[in-house]
C-alpha cells in the first residue's frame, strides 16, 4: 500500500494552479506520478530519486578538485551558510525522515516537452510523503 | 517508482523481417551501455534506459544544476518546511 500523499501548502497551490490551467490529462499524469512516488516510499525503492541531505553533505565535505562541474557551479552560486542552515533544518527531522528529489518528463498539450522537479519529504513514522516544492510545472515561473 | 517490463519479442510483428528486428535490438543494446540513455520519438521524450548508479548521478546533476541556476530554491524549501502548514 502506498504512503499517504500530503503537501506543504504552497506546493499544493502550485499543483492545483497548474492542473486548473492545463486540464484533466495533465492532472491525471501528475497525480499518477505522485502516486508512483508514494508507492516507492512505501517499498523503500530509491532508484528514481536522490537524497537531498546526501547531496548537500557532499557539497560540504568533498575535496573541491573532485567535484563535478554541476557541483562547482552550485557551490559558487550558493552561500555556504545557507547550505549549512538547510542541512541543520533537514537533519533535525531524520531518521526515519528523508528529504528526496525526483524528476519527471512529460509532454504538455501533446507537443511541449517539460521537465518537472519535485522535492519531498518521506515520513516513515506516519507513512506519508509530503511534497515540499514543485519546480518546472507548466506555466510555473 | 512503478515498473513495466517490455519484451521486444512480443512486438516482432511490428518489424518487416528478422534482420530489422535484430538491428533495432542492437540499437537498444548499445544505448543500454550508457549510464543514462533518454529515448525520443522526434521531439517527444518517451522515457529512457538507466542503470541505478547512472540514474542517481543523473538526478544529482539535475538537482545541483537547478540550484546553481536558481539558488533561492534552497531558501524557499527551508521557508516552507518551517512555516507552511501541511495539507491533503
Amino acid at each position: 500500500m502506498a504512503y499517504r500523499l500530503c503537501f506543504y501548502k504552497r506546493a499544493r497551490r502550485e499543483l492545483d494552479e497548474c492542473c486548473q490551467t492545463y486540464g484533466d490529462n495533465l492532472r491525471t499524469e501528475l497525480w499518477n506520478w505522485l502516486r508512483d512516488i508514494a508507492t516507492a516510499a512505501d517499498t523503500g525503492s530509491e532508484i528514481g530519486s536522490v537524497d537531498i541531505i546526501d547531496l548537500l553533505d557532499e557539497g560540504l565535505s568533498q575535496d573541491a578538485s573532485q567535484w563535478s562541474q554541476a557541483l562547482k557551479r552550485w557551490w559558487n552560486a550558493t552561500p555556504v551558510e545557507k547550505i549549512k542552515a538547510t542541512l541543520v533544518l533537514l537533519r533535525k527531522r531524520c531518521p526515519p525522515w528523508q528529504a528526496r528529489f525526483t524528476v519527471r518528463w512529460i509532454t504538455v498539450l501533446g507537443q511541449f516537452p517539460c521537465e518537472i522537479h519535485a522535492h519531498y519529504i518521506v515520513d516513515h513514522v506516519n507513512k506519508q510523503v509530503i511534497l515540499t516544492l514543485f519546480d518546472g510545472l507548466p506555466g510555473q515561473t | 517508482m512503478s515498473t513495466h517490463t517490455i519484451n521486444l519479442d512480443d512486438h516482432k510483428e511490428l518489424f518487416r523481417d528478422h534482420d530489422a528486428f535484430e538491428s533495432f535490438v542492437a540499437v537498444l543494446r548499445q544505448a543500454s551501455q550508457a549510464s543514462v540513455a533518454p529515448i525520443f520519438a522526434g521531439q517527444q521524450l518517451l522515457g529512457g534506459i538507466a542503470s541505478p548508479d547512472g540514474m542517481k548521478e543523473f538526478l544529482s546533476e539535475r538537482f545541483l544544476r537547478r540550484l546553481s541556476e536558481k539558488p533561492e530554491l534552497l531558501a524557499e524549501i527551508t521557508d516552507r518546511l518551517e512555516h507552511d502548514e501541511i495539507v491533503e
